[in-house]
């Protein structure tokens, strides 16, 4: 599903130069959850962000089922971030104008879903993250906890086949992170998305198929 | 006394410099204005009032009148008559106060006769006679034939008391070269003359002269002495002219004619440049005083003047001017304090994260406010400097009090604001745990808000009942003037109350759409409705900007409207009644580019009479027919009722008549030369010029056929050529009115001329406010909106979204507030306008009509372009930036 090779990507020039990756290649396989570890600074959400088309290498290539992200236009970033990648940030990343419903609905929306069929995926994302009474509200009227359930049913909505998860549990507390790390391994399951996730926590890491250690931009 | 940081302080403004240097240089316009406007204002009013005194001529002059002792004795002809009417002289001259002998010419004074009937030549030539003299060198003449009237007696006995038995005694006199031509008289001819009581005089024609100088004042105590009154009526002529008396004739003078013919005046002529605003109101005391003093002296004098009533209507008119002037000025300021707080609550935005951390960092309050302040006040200080610098430079001097107001403005502003920001984050109360207390918070504020409200329209309510009930009366009347602002303010108030729900409506509607575009602007749209202030400002500016403009475009059409019904057509023509003037009327609306003429004879305060009522009216006996084309081919409202006028009924002269009361329209009858005709009216007059008085109108054709003569004086002509027709048909007879020259005559006066001016330069300044409004609330949220921009992005909005998002979220407010900023100030023109005394400004009889010009509306292209320009500049940078970089700055936030 995805397939890295030889990613660089540094940032400033001169002295202060940092170089948060160097030659980093990698696969992974359709359906694997993967979890990407390592320390602050790391480089850890600078890969998240090449993989997902946020962020351009200095060089190397990405390819994602097949399409190569490093080349794409910003159109085809788009397109592909509509159709095939998604993401969980650390701190939500939720529109704070739309109610929950509305924000899971978005990617549905962008792919001009028809609203029945929309309603439809919403409330039953909403279902399976435990957020169905909660529907109408506005991400400043919920937790941290069921901000972040919105996210990954919002980052599942669109039927990706790559969710990128910034270390989903980074702003939780360990009960609720624990929760939405569970909540997370069973959609990837059930909706048999392939899943990238960097993270700081063991029982995250316990959790994935596999585990990509990063250490000063490079994968050990 | 808190303890600054100095290099908080500096790092806070070096950061945000590019905003203080805004707020800097909005204080320095409105400063370069509002300095400007008390030294122009004054100056504005010095002209206005010297013009009217100008204008006002001999109406506006100070007249004493001597009464002379009975003189019992014998007929002596004396020869210290000069000096005792220089004593007269000097003893007007003292009576008068300082004050008003300050604004006065020293006084002319003359010894004159009622005009005289001549009997040898036939009738209608009448003569006054008149002595001239005043301080300093005599009126320069030149004799173009004979010379200056002398003694009737030897040179040997001039300087001598003589006694005369003989009567009538002839006097010698001079006439100007005017006078000679129009009474046929030559150097050498002696003419009897006779006064009402039918005494006669022996006038002896010295010499005939030419004036020097037309202009000197001098000459203006005898009018007729350059200007004979020539009449044409029913093939007679009639003259009215008048010779001058030399100091040697002068004893003769007082012999020649009876003791009570003759008037002693001095006339003190205005200097209208030297008459000043300030000091209108002592002038008008110091005429009334003198005019109510009585005797002076050994001589009676008694004193007249219409001076005291020139200034009081000047002095109308200018406050009425300065009035709404203060209505543009609010208005402006208004706008000015707005933008200052909005200016300053994106400082305050910006410098939200410090404020909190200075706070938590156990910071004072009032050291936050002292901190902010001293920044604040550098940059009113700098900034209203350089205004006022500016002003001094153009002006030459500058004025403190509507300069104030924006340098506290912009000083408070950002301290107050910054201060309550950081009180309330460090405020634990301010969002409770517990619920019941959150509702009750939120209970609070709403009652805050709906107490402030409701004061809000108290005043507004206040404003405009003060306003309708006195008007705008001079500069110091802020609560009436304000009432267009306050009504801007309300309306302001109720579109924030309504906005929210209506956008509710939107944003139910958009979740039906298919797309995201719609919801996601809808729901931003929803969420910013509530914000306050940027609507405010945008509404407000363009509120008071709308007013602005309509006052301008009112206030000229009215001064079109007033100039076209005071001269009557395209162009009109004023002479002496004479048969010839029909003839004439028929060429001129014969002529090229004329496209009716008419001509008529015009009467003010005629007297009318009924059975059971009277009136004094505006007569207009005219050719009905010829006046209905003329009425047609102009803007002039048309009259289809002059049709009747042609229907005779029980031998009556059908009439129009406009205003009078209800009385006046039974058994109605003009007299017209000692004839009684009767009228029977048969519908409403046109308004004839621009007099308030009743209008009475008869067919001219109908009015002679009831035996009387009514030859006409007064043409009026439509067209383009009209003015050049009736200037030729008149040649040098009576005055040709051209309606463009009098509209730019009234346009150009001072006081007109200032209001345009002022309301130009509040109009630009409101304008460029609105769109720094608008540039500013689109700033003060623009990092939130690139946050979620960010995060949409990320869900695979493509670049265009992007741009549709930011349009619709930055143009709708804008939209919506220029919208309602225009009805608001239409809306207050179309309320306020009836009282702010228009017409006095229009010289109309009639508030005029409101004008609130279609291009206003561009207001509101402009500032949706300014919005749409933002929003894809902003889109444009939101699409440079890196996605990564976008997520990771709002993931901090």
């Amino acid at each position: 599903m995805v397939v890295a090779r030889g990613l660089t990507r540094t940032y400033g020039s001169g002295p202060g130069t940092v170089h948060a990756l160097q030659d980093v290649s990698f696969d992974v396989a359709p359906g694997e959850m993967v979890a990407l570890v390592g320390r602050s600074g790391s480089g850890k959400t600078t890969l998240l962000n090449l993989i997902g088309g946020l962020d351009q290498p200095d060089s190397g290539t990405v390819r994602v089922d097949g399409t190569e992200v490093t080349g794409l236009d910003d159109e085809g970033l788009s397109q592909l971030r509509r159709d095939s990648v998604s993401y969980v940030f650390q701190t939500f990343g939720l529109v704070p104008a739309l109610t929950a419903a509305e924000n899971v609905g978005v990617p549905l929306r962008l792919r001009r879903t028809p609203a029945v069929e929309r309603e439809k995926r919403v409330a039953l994302l909403l279902e399976l993250v435990g957020l169905r009474d909660h529907a109408d509200q506005r991400p400043s009227e919920l937790s941290g906890g069921q901000q972040q359930r919105v996210a990954i049913a919002r980052s599942l909505a669109g039927s990706p086949r790559l969710l990128i998860a910034d270390e989903p549990t980074g702003q939780l507390d360990a009960e609720t992170g624990l929760g939405v790390m569970g909540l997370l391994r069973g959609l990837v399951e059930s909706e048999g998305v392939t899943a990238v996730v960097s993270t700081h926590d063991p029982v995250m890491m316990a959790l994935a198929d596999r585990v990509l250690t990063i250490s000063d931009g490079r994968l050990t | 006394m808190p303890r600054w940081h100095r290099p908080s302080m500096v790092g806070r403004a070096r950061a945000h410099l590019g905003l203080l240097v805004l707020i800097g240089l909005v204080v320095m316009l409105a400063t370069l204005l509002t300095s400007a406007i008390a030294p122009l204002t004054e100056r504005t009013a010095d002209r206005a009032i010297a013009a009217d005194v100008r204008d006002a001529g001999l109406q506006g002059a100070v007249v004493a009148t001597v009464s002379r002792p009975y003189d019992e004795g014998q007929r002596i002809r004396d020869p210290k008559a000069v000096a005792e009417l220089r004593e007269s002289a000097a003893s007007a001259q003292r009576a008068m106060p300082d004050r008003l002998a300050a604004v006065v010419r020293p006084g002319v004074t003359s010894l004159t006769s009622p005009s005289m009937h001549l009997l040898d030549a036939g009738p209608g030539r009448y003569l006054r006679l008149a002595y001239l003299t005043a301080p300093g060198a005599a009126p320069a003449v030149t004799y173009t034939s004979g010379g200056p009237p002398g003694p009737s007696v030897p040179a040997a006995k001039a300087d001598v008391e003589v006694t005369v038995t003989t009567d009538p005694w002839p006097v010698q006199v001079a006439l100007p070269r005017e006078a000679a031509d129009a009474l046929g008289l030559q150097v050498g001819d002696r003419v009897e003359a006779e006064d009402e009581q039918h005494r006669t005089a022996t006038i002896v024609i010295s010499g005939i002269f030419v004036a020097g100088d037309r202009d000197d004042h001098v000459w203006a105590a005898v009018p007729e002495l350059l200007h004979p009154i020539i009449g044409r009526s029913d093939q007679l002529t009639s003259v009215s002219a008048a010779a001058i008396v030399s100091t040697d004739s002068l004893p003769d003078f007082q012999l020649a004619l009876p003791f009570d013919d003759l008037t002693t005046r001095v006339v003190f002529s205005p200097q209208p440049s030297q008459v000043r605003w300030k000091q209108t109101e002592r002038l008008m005391q110091a005429i009334v005083s003198l005019k109510t003093s009585g005797s002076r002296g050994s001589s009676e004098v008694s004193w007249d003047s219409l001076l005291d009533q020139v200034l009081l209507d000047s002095r109308a008119t200018v406050s009425a001017a300065q009035g709404q002037a203060t209505v543009l000025i609010v208005g402006l300021l208004a706008g000015v304090t707005l933008i200052l707080v909005l200016a300053a609550d994106l400082v305050v935005r910006r410098r939200s994260d410090s404020l909190v951390l200075m706070r938590e960092r156990g910071a004072s309050l009032m050291g936050i406010f002292s901190e902010l302040a001293a920044e604040s006040v550098v940059v009113a200080l700098v900034g209203s400097a350089l205004g006022t610098l500016v002003t001094w430079l153009l002006v030459g001097d500058v004025g403190w009090r509507w300069s104030l107001p924006v340098l506290v403005i912009a000083t408070l502003a950002g301290p107050v604001l910054a201060t309550t920001r950081a009180a309330r984050a460090a405020d634990d109360r301010r969002v409770p745990a517990n619920r019941s207390a959150r509702r009750a918070v939120a209970r609070a504020r709403s009652v805050r808000r709906l107490l402030v409200e409701g004061v809000v329209l108290a005043v507004a309510v206040l404003t405009y009942v003060a306003l309708h009930q006195r008007g705008v009366v001079g500069d110091g009347d802020l609560t009436a003037s304000s009432a267009p602002t306050w009504f801007a303010i309300v309306g302001g108030l109720l579109l924030v109350r309504v906005l929210p729900p209506a956008t509710r409506l939107v944003l139910a509607r958009a979740r039906r759409v298919l797309g995201a575009v719609p919801l996601v602007v809808a729901a931003r749209t929803s969420r910013s409705a509530g914000r306050a202030l940027p609507l405010l400002v945008v509404a407000v500016t363009v509120a008071q900007l709308t007013t602005a403009v309509a006052l301008v475009a009112t206030e000229q059409h009215g001064q079109a409207a007033g100039a076209l019904q005071s001269v009557g057509g395209d162009a009109s023509w004023e002479t002496a009644p004479d048969r010839s003037v029909s003839a004439a009327a028929a060429k001129v609306s014969s002529s090229a580019g004329v496209r009716a003429a008419a001509a008529a004879r015009v009467v003010e305060g005629f007297g009318l009479a009924s059975g059971s009522s009277s009136a004094t009216v505006r007569l207009v006996i005219v050719d009905s027919t010829a006046y209905q084309r003329v009425l047609a081919a102009s803007p002039l409202p048309d009259a289809p009722q002059l049709a009747r006028l042609h229907r005779r009924a029980d031998g009556k002269v059908p009439a129009l008549l406009l205003g009078g009361d209800r009385d006046l329209r039974d058994d109605l009858q003009v007299r017209w030369e000692d004839t009684p005709v009767p009228l029977t009216v048969v519908g409403v007059a046109p308004r004839v010029g621009d007099s308030t008085e009743p209008v009475l109108v008869i067919d001219r054709a109908e009015f002679e056929s009831a035996g009387v003569v009514a030859d006409p004086g007064t043409v009026w002509a439509v067209g383009p050529g009209a003015a050049a027709a009736l200037k030729s048909a008149a040649g040098t007879a009576g005055t040709v009115d051209v309606l463009t020259d009098v509209v730019d005559a009234r346009r150009s006066a001072p006081l007109a001329s200032g209001l345009v001016r002022l309301a130009v330069a509040s109009a630009v300044l409101l304008l460029m406010f609105a769109v720094l409004g608008v540039a500013l609330a689109a700033a003060a949220e623009a990092p939130v909106r690139a946050e979620s921009l960010g995060r949409l992005r990320s869900l695979g909005l493509g670049r265009l979204d992007v741009r549709r998002v930011l349009l619709g979220e930055l143009v709708s407010p804008v939209v919506v507030g220029a919208v309602a900023g225009v009805v608001l100030g239409a809306g207050a023109a179309v309320v306020m306008f009836g009282s702010l005394s228009l017409e006095l400004i229009t010289g109309q009889s009639a508030t005029p009509g409101l004008v609130v010009p279609w291009w206003t509306s561009l207001t509101v292209v402009g500032l949706v372009g300014t919005a749409m320009l933002i929003a894809v500049a902003e889109a444009a940078r939101v699409g440079r930036l890196p996605l990564a970089a976008l997520l990771r700055g709002g993931d901090q936030r």
